[in-house]
């Protein structure tokens, strides 16, 4: 008797351990997803440590040398220099926490604030569903760039107006996909079952229905984030968002401009650090969205 | 039919009103002050105080929203801060050559998107497959900004083969101004100079935009002939002995054009949105780059003007693309 109690609760875990396993395997052989996981760990360790291995540190937080402007690639200089004399690999390394940290807290912020209003929309439904919805829609009324333009350019400059502007347009998304989940959800016997026991609403919606639907958000946050990072550059590069001298991506690609074509290098290595990141994070998200939920087709 | 088309433009009429109340809502209840916008940053408070009068800004916010409406309405736009300048009168200016950017490069992404998707289609998994699977994320994942520095810098600046931005030469005279759109006029002109000119400058800032969307438009058409493909109407028509070319161009296309040719109406909406950086990058004097210089000098009114018409041909596009679904598709018309 307890034998067979002892293989029933056993049997689950082997299955979640065997899906995990087979979750590995698929992500393992999904084109490019090593190389490209090892380009996030990169950025990811850039984003901790980024000042700390750079080599000219001072250069980060505007420190000028007009002794060493405009100077090639060379063993001191790995990435050259720019217009103000400072080093090219340091700025990169540097802007890596602006740009990446911008791009991560908009879409973390977006898909909180989402999620939160598309669980209340779909799990309470009529007059708080309507309130909710109608106001996703109004934000989806003008395309995201223009929307996060406007709001910045009332804002004012600056990297948190910048985030918030983008958060603003970030969240309907969220808020529709959660919403679409939680009404499916919310029909099925587990939830009727803790219903009936009498858990409260905020129990239900936190430890019963996020959690299934974690899975689905996870994805579609990591493919996110490519997104979020090339609107942060973006924005950046015409103006809105950050000013000189935070190194931000995009606004060292825009500063760079006025010296090309001789002066390569200013541009292409922070334009370079913008499209590595934005490529292996989406290909490491289409091979986890591929992993996690086997029944989506990749691209 | 026509009930059907009627509905769907009296649906509008809400959209409207909700892209008057975003804009709205944004104008006037951001933490930043609007007059103090309007005013520039040197203003002094009674100047500040007088233009809270002018604006009407002392009043109710429902008495407020109304003045709006019937401003925008009755073409008072605001007017620009820098130039004095109404703004109706310059949009009426730049939205043509924006509108010629978005024209060609949507035509030259539907052309070739389409036409590799349902090439890549043919075997999926094979080589060519998985080559231009790799380069449309690549060109996915690729900033429109860089893209279009990288044009920039390889064809107009080492190459010299295309201009580096700009629409028409300084020296140049443009033909005379009937559609707006130079290409057009300089034919309707019968000025073959002046048409090859334009066309040079419209080639980098089309290519520019025209890729991302062109990798989506690929990716969709792609899975959509890759379902078609496995049809049993497909399978007869090999039984049959028809050729390859004919079964996809002719039988496979029409089927799984339909997905395809609606979403790329909604991607002119973001072809809109892309032109406010292509434009920057290029020089290309439309309503994208006159947005950006406002946002640079601070000047809201010009920005609040795109974004209406931004938002206006937005909704006009959904518009299109529901009536084209419906056509394409009569189940819908039923819902």
């Amino acid at each position: 008797m307890s034998v067979e109690l002892n293989k029933a609760t056993s049997a689950p875990t082997s299955i979640r351990r065997q899906n995990s396993q087979r979750a590995f395997y698929r992500f393992r052989t999904a084109p490019l997803s090593i190389p490209a996981l090892a380009v996030v760990m990169l950025l990811l360790f850039a984003v901790a440590f980024g000042p700390l291995v750079a080599p000219f540190e001072q250069d980060i937080y505007g420190a000028i040398d007009t002794g060493s402007r405009f100077m090639a690639p060379s063993l001191t200089h790995w990435f050259g220099t720019n217009d103000l004399g400072q080093d090219v690999l340091s700025l990169v390394l540097g802007g890596a926490r602006i740009t990446l940290g911008a791009a991560f807290t908009v879409v973390f912020l977006g898909a909180v604030i989402g999620t939160l209003a598309g669980a209340c929309a779909g799990y309470f439904g009529g007059f708080v569903d309507n309130v909710i919805m109608r106001s996703t829609d109004l934000m989806l009324i003008l395309p995201s760039l223009i929307l996060a333009m406007l709001i910045g350019a009332a804002l004012g400059a600056g990297l948190n107006n910048l985030v918030l502007a983008l958060v603003v347009s970030w969240w309907p998304s969220y808020c529709r996909l959660v919403r679409g989940e939680v009404l499916s959800k919310k029909e099925e016997l587990y939830i009727v079952a803790t219903r009936a026991l009498g858990a409260r609403d905020s129990r239900i919606i936190l430890k019963h229905i996020l959690p299934n639907i974690s899975q689905v958000l996870i994805v579609r946050m990591s493919t996110d984030i490519g997104n979020a990072i090339l609107m942060v550059a973006a924005l950046s590069f015409i103006g809105i968002g950050v000013k000189p001298p935070t190194p931000e991506w995009g606004l060292l690609l825009s500063l760079a401009r006025t010296n090309l074509p001789d002066i390569w290098w200013t541009a292409a290595f922070p334009g370079m650090a913008i499209f590595l990141a934005v490529f292996s994070i989406s290909i490491v998200g289409d091979a986890l969205r591929g992993a996690l939920d086997p029944k989506s087709t990749r691209f | 039919m026509l009930i059907f088309i009627f509905k769907r433009i009296v649906a509008i009429v809400p959209v409207m009103i909700g892209l008057s109340i975003l804009l709205f809502v944004i104008s006037r209840l951001l933490p930043g002050d609007p007059v103090g916008l309007a005013a520039g940053p040197r203003a002094t408070p009674e100047q500040i105080e007088a233009l809270r009068i002018e604006f009407g800004l002392d009043q109710s916010l429902p008495v407020q929203y109304y003045n709006y409406i019937v401003g925008l309405l009755s073409g008072d736009w605001g007017a620009s801060l820098i130039t004095r300048r109404p703004v109706l009168d310059d949009l009426r200016i730049y939205l043509p050559a924006t509108l010629e950017l978005v024209v060609f490069s949507m035509t030259l992404s539907v052309i070739v998107g389409v036409f590799l998707g349902v090439l890549s289609a043919v075997r999926p998994g094979g080589r060519f497959d998985i080559v231009v699977r790799v380069a449309s994320l690549a060109s996915l994942s690729m900033p429109r900004f860089l893209l279009g520095l990288m044009l920039q810098l390889f064809f107009a600046m080492l190459l010299a083969w295309f201009p580096l931005g700009g629409r028409f030469p300084f020296i140049a005279l443009p033909p005379p101004s009937v559609t707006g759109f130079l290409t057009i006029d300089s034919l309707l002109a019968g000025n073959i100079e002046a048409f090859g000119l334009s066309l040079k400058h419209l080639a980098l800032p089309c290519l520019a935009m025209a890729l991302s969307p062109m990798a989506t438009i690929l990716q969709l058409t792609r899975a959509s002939t890759i379902e078609t493909l496995n049809q049993d109407y497909v399978k007869t028509a090999r039984a049959m002995g028809l050729s390859q070319r004919l079964i996809l161009f002719k039988y496979v296309l029409k089927n799984s054009l339909s997905a395809t040719l609606t979403m790329t109406a909604l991607f002119v909406g973001w072809a809109l949105s892309g032109t406010v950086l292509v434009e920057t990058i290029f020089d290309w004097p439309g309503i994208g780059l006159y947005a950006t210089h406002s946002v640079i000098s601070q000047d809201f009114m010009p920005i609040l003007g795109v974004s209406i018409v931004i938002g206006l041909i937005f909704i006009f596009i959904n518009l299109i693309a529901d009536l084209l679904y419906g056509m394409l598709n009569p189940k819908v018309q039923f819902q």
